[in-house]
């Protein structure tokens, strides 16, 4: 939104030392952001009043003409494209080393083989206005050679500021002119000019109290179930539509909007400055005499007065006229009823409507206009009259010869609601963290229309502070909000920072924090992978892609942005395969993984559950990944703390994080990790069957580990030191035979049980194919007794103990079979 | 007779220095200092001298004959080392063919730049006793919306925004400020401080610099008699840890439904130091961090009492961070999965 400085000066006499950027940053810093400033009439001095005394054809172009003007000292012949370019008018003239805004400077310069000696400006490039039609005319009386901030004095310099409509989301108060000179008031320390006072009220009644004698031409039949909050009508008879004044329009332009005639303007200029929207209707379309407020009841189309036809619900509220809708509430009218040259008598509407209705049918047409963004913000009911009479008051400059017609027409307006809030300076500078004295505090307040008045209740409320109506419809509601009011008044850049008292409390990094960390730098470090983080969502058609067996159909979006991404996903599994796919188009190995998040579809209130994983993909060429990943996580587990089994599944066991019935798990290359007793990760090699669909060459293993329970776990350390050996041990090595496909663990968890006390460790030494196809797998069998030297009988029985137990697992010593 | 010890020792000089083997150097061994070497030999002709010269040449035969064993104890050492080296030499590897090199070498491993900066982020934090907390990516309405002081009307809860389940009262969260509110849960009682980082959700289109899916940093704290003057002291702290070196920063109003007054953070332009450039859009300041007093109605919800405590509560935009300290110009890396991506980040 655009502010006039020129404008806020009706309202405040602003210090005359301010500088543009002072000005700019004092109402960032105090009350809404100032994207940008602007001076528009700093072109006026830098341009002259020219007269253009000929014109002839340019020799080489048909659109272009040469036209020689009179500059007061002396002249000059100009290339120029304007169709209104004739001899006899009066033109803005920049001469050759101008520099216009946006930073472009005229320099002599031939157009189409001709020099031309400056250039005659349109409003645009002056920017007075969006105008580019032709060259702006000057009053034929504007004197050759003098500047045009010289020759036409109204065409004052004024500064625009560029405010960004977001921060005023919560000031429905701050949407016109007259409520934002409040503001700079209290800002700038200076008394504000209430021009809608109660003397000015009083005598906008009596005028229109004249029309009073005849009946009210319109009627109001306002639906208190629809969503208006307030109603105004006033007949005005005696209307000439025109050109508006010169002033007007030019404050408009400044405002970014575009003058259309005297009666659009006036509407416009009424709510640029009281910030609450009207419709003006030319009252000859108002049919039956009566205006109906009421919700559209059924879907219908309505043509908006921009041409565009719109689609209603039945739960819009429409203004109608005895006959049918003639405008949507609060949104815009309707083509039907909007003013023309021809109108001579009109409706002015001062209407409330409710904020999130309007927003709600707005959002859903697409449709965001001035008055809907305003409405939006909740307006305050209790400003629609004053906004009515200054629109009238406006008319009756333009139009000295119009009459009201009938009494005010009034439906449907709330009472004021009274809001008091307890508080007191000593509260508010305990808040702030610097002195408000009540001189301070009442000032502040009274400035921003808030009244102050002191009560004797104890703790610091001292005061109440009553809350105009124009504050209290959202905004404002309790004592923090006037701790805001005063605060940004100071300037918050004005308190000075103060550390908050110590409290002594130590504080460690949580335990489910630690073990990610630990698990990154593990995988990092010790897997030498990279981490990659993939989306959290996705679509049915990932999941069906790698045969997953869980759609999640209870997670996904009511609004997704893409099929591709429309719900939560059940597993890191779908998203790991598509980014190896991905990656594996440029790389032919590589080891990632993703500390990320799948999501659990439960039944009932639960809805749902976040899981935390941790998934690893090795991805390689010939050579299988497999075991090398298993590896590494089994040291995972081991560096995080957590006691694992590790056990080979069979392709049909089912298991929490790749279920027996999803094809991509290799029938023999998985292994469950059993941690803390339950199945909490798996390391698999991923089935080439799965893999031909996501064109993975190549092989694959994959990890997953879940840490949702895990991590809440507190890490505990069991490390204790146990004496060093101070008697030899033996070593006894075998080689025993098993089926080609028997897994070593088994063998080693076979001799372990060997019936003896002194045997301390089993490890495979060897392993090798024998020509019968069956294994031969070397043990090697350290004993040792921690309290004496073994003796050679000890030695023996142990190693025969050894023996039979892998004898009686199935396991005959090699040569004995 | 010292001349003739003098010309021996010379030849078994001469003798050492033709030695190419150890079996040339036993023969050298015994034919000088053997039973029946030359040095044995000149020993036992000493008999036929008188005492006094027995004494003098005695001793001058000892300390030729000590010199002679260290020396051949020197040449039989490097002798020794030659042939091994010349071993080491058939036994070559190549030093430079490092993984570095190699087509099937893993190259880098390395971390997120998200979870780079988010570690940082959070070791400043906790070094200020910041507890680091989470919380769930599906949330309900109440912990998104209602518990913040966001009401049933306001815009955030359009569909443009957030995105819904289709029981329509379950959500992604569209802000880490949930953690506001799951924090108090947690913790109860004040006085505590903690900051929530991770993944937030909104429903917009992407480009280079939006995201549906990108990072937030939630923080607050809560306790008795917090003023807006430690709110400005503590992130001027933060921000001065984050950037390493001394910022300055100014609040302006800001409207943000859970907190009251509600803050706009800048900091001025790190690149122009507040002069005014490109980076700043001539302003001098930077729109870095929205923040405020936690609004009443938020601690109420929260089961904490306005009256006895209040605090402060703000939020970082994690990927700007990460996207500025690395000059990262799509948004749509981070999630991207590619390593060609995460390489870069690598150590």
């Amino acid at each position: 939104m655009n502010i006039s400085i020129d404008w806020i000066k009706d309202f405040v006499s602003l210090p005359q030392e301010l500088s543009d950027k002072e000005i700019s940053e004092r109402i960032t810093l105090g009350v809404c952001e100032v994207e940008g400033w602007e001076r528009t009439g700093a072109m006026l001095s830098k341009v002259t009043v020219a007269e253009v005394t000929a014109t002839q054809p340019h020799p080489d172009a048909d659109k272009l003409k040469l036209a020689t003007v009179n500059l007061g000292d002396g002249e000059a012949t100009v290339v120029c494209g304007a169709p209104n370019c004739t001899a006899g008018i009066k033109v803005p003239y920049a001469a050759l080393g101008t520099s216009f805004p946006g930073g472009f400077t005229l320099e002599p310069k031939k157009i189409r083989g001709v020099l031309s000696e400056g250039m005659l400006c349109a409003e645009d490039e002056l920017g007075l206005s969006e105008d580019h039609e032709g060259l702006m005319i000057l009053p034929s009386n504007a004197p050759v050679g003098k500047t045009l901030a010289d020759a036409l004095p109204e065409m004052v310099n004024d500064l625009v500021l560029d405010i960004d409509n977001k921060s005023l989301t919560h000031r429905p108060d701050l949407w016109g002119h007259y409520g934002m000179a409040r503001e700079f008031a209290a800002v700038f320390h200076v008394p504000y000019q209430d021009k809608m006072n109660a003397e000015w009220m009083e005598s906008m009644k009596a005028i229109i109290a004249q029309g009073a004698s005849e009946e009210a031409p319109v009627t109001l039949e306002v639906d208190a179930d629809s969503a208006n909050r307030g109603f105004l009508a006033l007949a005005v008879d005696g209307i000439e539509v025109g050109e508006s004044p010169a002033w007007m329009q030019r404050r408009l332009n400044a405002a970014g909007m575009r003058p259309i005639n005297s009666i659009v303007d006036v509407s416009n200029y009424a709510m640029l400055e009281t910030g609450i929207p009207n419709h003006i209707f030319d009252r000859s379309t108002v049919r039956g005499g009566k205006i109906v407020v009421r919700r559209a009841g059924e879907e219908q189309s309505f043509t908006t007065l921009d041409g565009q036809e719109r689609t209603m619900m039945a739960s819009d509220t429409m203004v109608c006229d005895a006959q049918g809708p003639s405008a949507i509430a609060g949104i815009m009218g309707g083509l039907e009823s909007s003013v023309t040259e021809n109108t001579t008598g009109v409706l002015l509407e001062v209407a409330n409507w409710e904020d999130a209705s309007i927003r709600r049918t707005s959002t859903r047409l697409g449709l965001r206009t001035d008055a809907s963004q305003r409405y939006e913000k909740c307006l305050d009911s209790q400003r629609l009259e004053s906004a009515l009479y200054r629109i009238l008051e406006l008319l009756r400059e333009l139009n000295p010869q119009c009459r009201v017609v009938g009494s005010l027409q009034s439906a449907n307006m709330p009472e004021p609601v009274e809001l008091s809030i307890p508080t007191g300076p000593a509260r508010i500078s305990s808040i702030l963290g610097r002195n408000v004295d009540e001189k301070e505090f009442t000032r502040i307040l009274e400035a921003l229309g808030f009244g102050v008045t002191s009560s004797d209740s104890s703790e610091g409320f001292t005061h109440h502070v009553s809350v105009p109506t124009w504050r209290s419809t959202k905004d404002v509601e309790c004592e923090a909000d006037i701790v805001e009011e005063i605060g940004r008044i100071i300037g918050f850049d004005n308190i000075d920072p103060v550390s908050p008292a110590h409290d002594i409390a130590a504080l460690r990094l949580s335990s489910g924090k630690t073990m990610e960390r630990q698990a990154q730098d593990f995988l990092v470090l010790r897997g030498r992978a990279l981490e990659v983080m993939t989306y959290p969502l996705v679509g049915a058609a990932l999941l069906k892609k790698a045969s997953w067996p869980v759609l999640n159909e209870n997670l996904v979006l009511a609004n997704a942005l893409s099929p591709d991404s429309d719900r939560m996903r059940p597993s890191l599994i779908p998203s790991l395969l598509s980014a190896t796919a991905e990656n594996r188009k440029t790389h032919e190995r590589f080891r990632l993984f993703e500390s990320g998040r799948s999501y659990a579809q439960l039944e009932g209130e639960a809805f749902s559950q976040d899981l935390y994983q941790l998934g690893v993909v090795f991805q390689d060429t010939k050579a299988n990944p497999f075991v090398e990943l298993a590896d590494v996580a089994e040291e995972l587990l081991s560096h995080l703390g957590l006691p694992a089994r590790i056990v080979p599944m069979t392709p049909d066991a089912d298991h929490p994080l790749v279920p027996a019935s999803w094809p991509g798990r290799h029938p023999h290359e998985a292994l469950d990790l059993q941690i803390m007793g339950r199945s909490r990760g798996v390391v698999f090699s991923l089935h080439p069957q799965v893999a031909r669909s996501f064109k993975i060459k190549g092989r694959t293993a994959m990890a997953i580990v879940d840490l949702t329970e895990l991590r809440s776990l507190p890490l505990k350390d069991k490390t204790s030191f146990r004496s060093l050996d101070r008697f030899p041990g033996s070593i006894f090595d075998l080689t025993v035979v098993t089926a080609a496909h028997e897994h070593a663990a088994k063998v080693v968890a076979a001799a372990s049980k060997a019936k003896t006390k002194v045997l301390r460790n089993v490890e495979v030494l060897d392993v090798f194919t024998m020509e019968s196809g069956e294994k031969a797998l070397t043990l090697r069998v350290e004993f040792r007794d921690s309290a004496k030297t073994l003796d050679a009988e000890v030695i023996k029985t142990a190693e025969d103990a050894v023996i039979q137990a892998l004898e009686k697992a199935g396991y005959p010593l090699r040569g004995q079979a | 007779m010292l001349d003739q010890l003098k010309a021996l020792e010379t030849s078994f000089e001469e003798a050492l220095g033709n030695v190419e083997t150890e079996a040339q150097l036993a023969d050298i061994k015994a034919r000088f200092l053997g039973k029946k070497g030359e040095l044995g030999g000149m020993m036992k002709s000493l008999g036929q001298a008188s005492p006094e010269e027995r004494k003098t040449l005695g001793q001058a035969v000892n300390v030729t004959k000590g010199r002679m064993a260290t020396r051949l104890e020197e040449v039989r050492s490097s002798l020794e080392r030659k042939l091994i080296d010349q071993k080491l030499e058939k036994d070559w590897t190549d030093i430079t063919l490092r993984s570095s090199l190699k087509h099937s070498g893993v190259k880098e491993a390395g971390l997120h730049p998200v979870t780079i900066v988010q570690r940082e982020l959070e070791d400043i934090f906790l070094s200020m006793g910041f507890d680091i907390l989470d919380g769930p990516h599906i949330e309900d309405d109440f912990h998104n919306f209602t518990a913040l002081n966001i009401p049933e009307t306001h815009p955030a809860r359009d569909m443009q925004d957030t995105f819904w389940f289709k029981d329509m009262n379950h959500l992604l969260r569209t802000h880490t400020s949930t953690i506001q509110v799951r924090g108090m849960e947690e913790k109860k009682t004040p006085p505590f401080k903690f900051v929530g980082p991770g993944k937030v959700f909104r429903c917009e289109a992407t480009d280079a610099s939006h995201e549906a899916v990108f990072h937030q940093m939630e923080g607050m704290l809560i306790g008795k008699n917090i003023t807006v003057a430690h709110l400005i002291y503590f992130e001027k702290t933060l921000l001065s840890q984050i950037f390493k070196r001394d910022v300055e920063i100014r609040l302006r109003p800001g409207f943000f439904p859970f907190v009251e007054p509600g803050f706009e953070l800048d900091i001025q332009c790190l690149i122009c130091g507040g002069k005014g450039c490109k980076v700043c859009k001539q302003v001098g300041w930077v729109e870095l961090l929205p923040c405020g007093m936690t609004h009443p109605n938020v601690l109420r919800h929260g089961g904490i009492d306005p009256e006895e405590y209040n605090g402060f509560a703000f939020g970082l935009g994690l990927d700007r961070l990460v996207m500025m300290r690395y000059g990262i110009d799509d948004i749509r890396h981070l999630h991207g999965g590619h390593l060609d991506f995460s390489r870069q980040f690598a150590k």
